[in-house]
């Protein structure tokens, strides 16, 4: 049967009242709810599914959540297929059941129907502070087990048939720390789920029935799954890798990624990732996937809402029983953070390598650094000042620095759940109300991590005492405590994440990224930094006066300007000679340190008919051969990497766990900064670019 | 000569483009428009008053001394915003938090200049050592000598204002009134605003921004006390007033103080104007509409009075700034259609603005926008828009968008459709997430329109939001300048306190003399005496680890227990309005944050809408009127236009009752009346549709 044509103006319309379903969820949710991860910080959403369970729209600010709430109703279905009726309300939060995305994100589901004929889901999800479990914020660096983590909860029915199922109701109450709490953040999230399968009765009413929704749903998955398949046969076909790890203080799991583009296809193989744990971190493949969509939609299409077809296009590959697609008792408790955020950091890379590859560049707005997705987070339990046990969770420590984009700076305290949209800092006055701390400095991190031409966005520092209250004890969180992000087109690697305890005598002693029961007495000081974002291209480009800027904005000190950028500054202004010449001096000294390749060719030497295509930012590919842009020095010859022709500057440094390599690869006739690479010391490099017109190149035989 | 009881009221509407005037002497509305002009503050207002004036048969020197009250409305402070003219401001700090003050600008979309670059240059902000706690205690005393020292050296740095703004002076003021005192002393030609002087709430961010956007702008009321002297000199006895953002009036001394705080003077005007004609029509709750030509600006009126917040955004910063709770919109007139990447048809947010405007305006522009759209469906006349004053090219319109229907592959007529559907899916999708964030529904509120095209949206608008009524007034210019001339003195005072609901009595009522004393001595100022003022007192209340919280109002007398108790039952009564009776915490001690007092000058009687006495039924069932004439409106998707009746506003007169389909041609406006609807003419001459019997709003539906 041929398709009827959709229509355009309809399209638009469904799509405005869609939005306007999944907001009205969404500010019921925000409205009702009373912790103030939800109230304050926004960690909540509503999606809006068609009755095959496919996600028609998303509201909210956590973008994760729309393919969570998919899996969600996947699972829902296979458990309870034949037994859903109108006025059924469900709950889940296992991720080993597909119910979401980790235990603290409780999502509730409801079925929506029009005339007793299921039209479509509401799914709305939030973050608990607590759901039960060994630890105080179910998030424990201790537990083995998911059975230690959190109560496990599959998708059941909170309601049956708009009956409220009060034993159910008393199972969660009985197994969490906080039930008001818990009970008036779920009642909101039901709320929602009302506030919105209303609307959307009301929307398909008005259209005509659930015929015509689901013709219009139809038409909009068509209208969107073709233009994902458009936007991705402009980009290179080709095999592109790194590979990032994740750390557990002194261990570290890898989790590779070769991103396979061909023919308008994407595919993010993780093979090679480490054998699932017993920390908390291990993860699933959809969890992986509903992470990296929103992170891909922003770099493919930015124009276009979320949609089903969206993540669809984002297919991954994860090893099973690996750190990517663990099995039970695996724990999970934070499922979608370590060796997820790992593994979307890896894909993202992967995917700048074929951007920056992509003949003619500008199909695609700007390719960003890899994202440094970090945290310091960390909780505290504490007696107050009436001996009452309670405690918080530091939100600010999930303020890390933003990447450098090709085009602009990164931004400063960003946050990873909400990488598409601004969230805000919690004021210092309403955290120090809540709780006995007091806050002693709260600042951008300073120094010269993530240099570039454009430099990586800082994160947040913080330090405080106890202040109304003997002690407070903590569990520590810290993610990316020894190995910083890797950079872009020369840009330097990002920071590390550091918390440190000082005592009466101001000695700094440094408390492991995942310590617990770290005790802060009264008199001591507690400091964490979160890290700051890896630069893009070579810091020795950057724009003097920017770095000037930076000086006076107090990000980099006046020694940094000119150890890190060769900009030399005085009485505020840029010493525009001396800035030269220093430059040209750390362009030569790069030379001398660093090991120059076996022997060095220019692009006049050697055939040179063809095209000029991009192979990576600052080298193109000329037939058979990579070359330096700037210099002409021919870098490699297909199907050796380019990076083989370049002088290789390396050093080593120790770190907690083990030995880690910088490797910068020059421009080997001026020194330019084309990539810097980091990495533990017994691995081999972690980019690799081999777009297909490069691995398939026609050697040609050198004249003479 | 024995003195003349004055009997004139007056008010200006200073606009971007225009300054409008009315003069109302209790019987008859003179009006009057002249060009604004921005470089001189009085000159346009003089000029518009001397037109006005004359009107009433009067020079301004006969009229003035006969003015019982003269209001004006500015975007003085709109206009330096916007245009970034700013003065350069430096900002003194608590020590170890300077980097939070120069934060990027909510949804700055990521690809604007940082603030920091804009307006509050980092390196013009300075820590001082000092330290409160949210108790008030003090930590680390104030040293004035380094607070002068670094001022010195912040305006050798070129800084022209200055601020202090420290934390938890919100509880303690006493470190800022040092510092504050030591820097008038010692620069007395410098501006120098206060945190806590400026608006003493919690939430060191808001209230430091919103300091720092009074010094930002101090210099946009230069103009104001030569005003007021030429106004005196020929001949007012009364103050002159300007209406704030909070929809009141103050003297030119207090809009000293906080000029920020006029930033939305006209907005707010607007809403004052429409909240006199909701109450005039007894229609109780109304959503308020104004179209201009890049945005929708929304607000409700409650009860008659124009609903508030105690934080907005100026810029994009968030600051605590008490104002009407307006919120711009995606559509406006000139907003333009375009086609996405899947092939949809949208509409904006991208316009056309004035200039060159829309297509049909004949100034060059060719991007189709909604003005074509209305004109070539025939929603506009080009001969009879605004009144005649302005002719409308319709060739240029059906060229635009004919282009676009090309795309599309339909007919123009039909692109054209769905440009005004798309248009109105979007405004109505807007007004309900507006409701929504603000827990109200559609049902219990008329639509008032005013400004722009919105009246040709605003009956389609309510029967999509599931609203009664609709009002359009008359003239919505003259309106604003008579919502300037009625605006009653209104000051606002608050104090943070966080004090535990029931737990220290005293310190509630020293917090409410406090802010008593102040309202009565800024209503002293503005010379309004006290038998014609009265004084409201209200408090914020939440439940303790709560982040928002409900405004309530408070006794004017009693003690600490009638406070109290008064607080805790209407708290507790509002929390069930917002939240629902499932909602409830119970256990969870209540806090009282915030304590404010609202000075209220005397209401200004006799403006015409409240000396038209309205008769309160709702249609008077007579004098259908014959139309001016028929003109063809493309009212369905497809098929041929209908013949539609079209009247002239001036001609209509009280009573007169317009039946649906039909245009009303006004002076500012055109108001579509639409099948099954009718409009009533009403004693103010304005225009009220409701539904007329039967007949169901066919139109609008997104399905041909």
């Amino acid at each position: 049967v041929q398709r009827r044509s959709p229509d355009p103006i309809a399209l638009e319309l469904f799509r405005t009242y869609l939005a306007a379903v999944a907001e009205e969820g969404f500010q019921a949710i925000v409205r009702t709810a009373t912790s103030p991860v939800v109230t304050e910080a926004l960690d909540c959403s509503s999606s809006i599914l068609d009755r095959h369970g496919r996600l028609l729209c998303g509201g909210g600010r956590v973008a994760f959540h729309y393919w969570a709430a998919v899996n969600n109703v996947a699972s829902l279905v296979s458990r309870h297929e034949g037994t859903i009726s109108e006025g059924d309300v469900f709950i889940g939060n296992d991720p080993h059941a597909d119910a979401a995305v980790h235990p603290q994100d409780v999502m509730i589901s409801q079925p929506v129907f029009l005339d007793g004929v299921l039209i479509g889901w509401v799914v709305n999800g939030a973050h608990m502070i607590d759901v039960g479990g060994m630890t105080f914020g179910s998030y424990s660096n201790d537990a083995v087990e998911c059975f230690q983590e959190a109560l496990r909860l599959p998708p059941v029915k909170l309601f049956a048939e708009g009956r409220e199922q009060s034993d159910i109701w008393q199972i969660i109450r009985t197994n969490v720390r906080l039930p008001n709490q818990l009970e008036m953040d779920l009642r909101g999230l039901i709320a929602g789920c009302h506030a919105a399968a209303s609307k959307l009765i009301a929307l398909a009413d008005r259209l005509g029935g659930p015929d015509l929704f689901d013709e219009l749903t139809e038409d909009l998955y068509a209208a969107v799954g073709a233009h994902m398949r458009e936007r991705l046969l402009l980009l290179e076909d080709g095999e592109y890798e790194t590979k990032a790890w994740t750390e557990w203080v002194h261990e570290l799991y890898a989790v590779p990624c070769r991103l396979t583009v061909s023919e308008g296809e994407l595919l993010f193989d993780f093979e090679g990732a480490s054998p699932q744990t017993t920390h908390l971190f291990n993860s699933k493949p959809w969890i992986v996937q509903a992470v990296l969509g929103p992170l891909v939609r922003a770099q493919l299409v930015p124009q276009i809402p979320l949609s089903h077809a969206v993540f669809e296009a984002v297919r991954v590959l994860c090893p099973k029983k690996s750190v990517l697609n663990c099995e039970p008792p695996a724990p999970i408790g934070a499922a979608h953070v370590d060796a997820c955020g790992a593994a979307t950091a890896a894909a993202i890379s992967t995917l700048n390598l074929a951007l920056s590859a992509t003949y003619p560049p500008d199909h695609f707005e700007c390719a960003g650094a890899p994202l440094a997705t970090s945290t310091a987070m960390h909780l505290w339990t504490y007696r107050d000042g009436a001996g009452v046990a309670s405690g918080c969770v530091v939100v600010d420590g999930t303020r890390y620095g933003g990447s450098a984009w090709s085009h602009r700076d990164g931004d400063d305290f960003v946050d990873m759940a909400c990488d598409q949209d601004e969230m805000e800092l919690i004021d210092v006055e309403i955290f120090e109300s809540l709780n006995p701390l007091l806050v002693l400095s709260k600042k951008r991190r300073t120094g010269l991590f993530g240099a570039g031409s454009r430099r990586g966005g800082a994160g947040c520092q913080m330090r405080v005492r106890p202040h109304g209250t003997k002690e407070l004890i903590g569990v520590m969180l810290g993610k990316r405590a020894a190995l910083p992000a890797v950079g872009i087109a020369g840009g330097g690697p990002s920071s590390t994440t550091q918390f440190s305890l000082f005592g009466t005598d101001g000695k700094e002693q440094r408390v492991a990224a995942r310590a617990t029961d770290v005790t802060v007495r009264s008199g001591d000081h507690f400091e964490f930094s979160v890290v700051g974002g890896p630069g893009y291209g070579d810091p020795l480009d950057r724009l003097p006066h920017e770095v000037l800027s930076d000086v006076v904005a107090h990000r980099i000190s006046m020694d940094e300007a000119e150890a890190g950028y060769g900009v030399v500054i005085k009485e505020v202004q840029v010493d525009e000679n001396t800035t030269e010449q220093c430059r040209t001096g750390l362009r030569e000294a790069r030379l001398r340190d660093a090991t120059p390749p076996a022997q060095v060719r220019l692009s006049h030497e050697v055939p040179s008919n063809d095209e000029t295509v991009p192979l990576y930012p600052g080298v193109v590919q000329r037939g058979a051969y990579a070359i330096a842009e700037e210099s002409g020095a021919v870098l490699a010859e297909a199907p050796s990497h380019w990076t083989d022709g370049c002088a290789v500057l390396r050093s080593v440094s120790k770190s907690d766990v083990g030995e880690v390599l910088v490797e910068s690869y020059l421009d080997p006739i001026t020194g330019r900064r084309l990539l810097v690479d980091v990495r533990p010391s017994n691995e081999a490099r972690t980019v690799t670019s081999m777009p297909r017109r490069w691995s398939q190149a026609r050697q040609t035989p050198l004249p003479g | 000569v024995a003195a003349l009881t004055p009997r004139f009221v007056a008010g200006v509407d200073v606009g971007g483009t225009f300054t409008d005037s009315v003069v109302f002497d209790g019987q008859t509305t003179y009006r009057a428009k002249v060009p604004s002009t921005p470089h001189n503050l009085s000159a346009g207002i003089i000029e518009a008053l001397e037109l006005a004036s004359n009107e009433s048969g009067h020079n301004l020197k006969q009229l003035l001394p006969l003015v019982r009250r003269l209001g004006i409305g500015t975007t003085a402070v709109t206009n330096v915003l916007a245009s970034r003219t700013g003065l350069r401001v430096g900002l003194l700090t608590t020590l170890g938090f300077e980097d939070l003050m120069v934060r990027v600008p909510l949804k700055s979309g990521r690809n604007i200049r940082a603030f920091d670059e804009v307006i509050l240059d980092r390196s013009l902000v300075c820590g001082i050592d000092e330290r409160s706690d949210k108790t008030g205690h003090i930590l680390v005393p104030l040293n004035p000598d380094e607070v002068v020292s670094t001022a010195e050296d912040l305006i050798r740095r070129g800084s022209e204002a200055l601020v202090v703004s420290f934390l938890w002076s919100c509880v303690n003021a006493s470190h800022e009134s040092l510092a504050l005192d030591a820097l008038r002393s010692r620069f007395p030609s410098i501006g120098v605003f206060g945190g806590a002087e400026c608006l003493p709430v919690m939430r060191e961010y808001e209230r430091t921004m919103f300091a720092v956007m009074n010094a930002y702008v101090s210099q946009a009321f230069s103009g104001l006390p030569e005003l007021e002297a030429q106004l005196r000199a020929k001949g007012l006895q009364v103050p002159l007033f300007l209406v704030h953002s909070g929809g009141g009036s103050k003297g030119v001394l207090e809009a000293a103080r906080t000029p920020a705080s006029f930033a939305y003077s006209g907005p707010a005007i607007g809403v004052r104007a429409a909240a006199l004609a909701t109450s005039a029509h007894d229609l109780g709750n109304a959503i308020t509409c104004d179209m201009g030509g890049t945005t929708l600006d929304v607000s409700v009126v409650s009860s008659g009075q124009p609903i508030r917040r105690q934080r907005g955004d100026l810029l994009g910063i968030r600051v605590a700034m008490p104002s009407v709770d307006v919120s711009s919109v995606g559509t406006g007139g000139g907003s333009v259609a375009w086609i996405d990447s899947l092939g949809i048809l949208r509409v904006g947010p991208v316009s056309a603005g004035s200039q060159p405007g829309p297509a049909c305006y004949g100034r060059g522009g060719i991007e189709p926008t909604l003005t074509d759209a209305l004109l070539l469906l025939g929603y506009l006349s080009a001969d009879e828009f605004l009144g005649g004053a302005m002719h409308l090219y319709p060739d240029q319109a059906i060229e635009a968008c004919s282009r676009i229907a090309m795309t599309l592959g339909m007919s123009t007529t039909e692109a054209a459709w769905g440009i005004r559907e798309v248009a109105l899916a979007g405004m109505s999708a807007a007004v309900r997430g507006f409701l929504a964030q603000r827990g109200l529904t559609a049902a219990d509120h008329a639509v008032v329109s005013y400004g722009g095209c919105g009246a040709l949206f605003s009956a389609s608008l309510a029967t999509d939001i599931g609203s009664q009524d609709v009002l359009v007034p008359e003239a919505s210019s003259v309106l604003s300048a008579l919502g300037a001339a009625t605006a009653e003195v209104r000051h606002e005072r608050s104090v943070a306190v966080l004090i535990p609901l029931g737990d220290d009595g005293d310190a509630l009522e020293a917090a409410l003399n406090h802010v008593r004393y102040q309202v009565v001595n800024d209503l002293e100022r503005d010379g309004v005496a006290p038998t014609k003022s009265r004084i409201e007192m209200q408090a914020d209340l939440r439940f303790r680890g709560q982040q928002w919280d409900i405004t309530v109002e408070l006794p004017t007398s009693g003690n600490s227990t009638d406070h109290f108790a008064a607080l805790r039952a209407t708290f507790l009564s509002e929390y069930v309005r917002h939240y629902g009776e499932g909602a409830l915490f119970t256990g969870v001690p209540i806090d009282v944050v915030t304590v404010r007092a609202i000075g209220l000058g005397e209401h200004v009687t006799d403006s015409p809408f409240e000396a038209a006495s309205y008769p309160r039924a709702k249609r008077i069932a007579s004098n259908t009127v014959t139309p001016d004439g028929w003109r063809p409106v493309q009212v369905d998707r497809r098929g041929e236009p209908i013949l539609v009746a079209h009247h002239s506003w001036q001609t209509l007169l009280t009573g007169d009752y317009v039946v649906g389909p039909a245009l009303i041609d006004g002076r500012d406006t055109t108001v579509w009346v639409p099948v099954g609807m009718d409009a009533c003419v009403t004693a103010t001459r304005s225009l009220h549709i409701t539904n007329g019997g039967e007949a169901t709003c066919s139109e609008g539906l997104l399905i041909p």
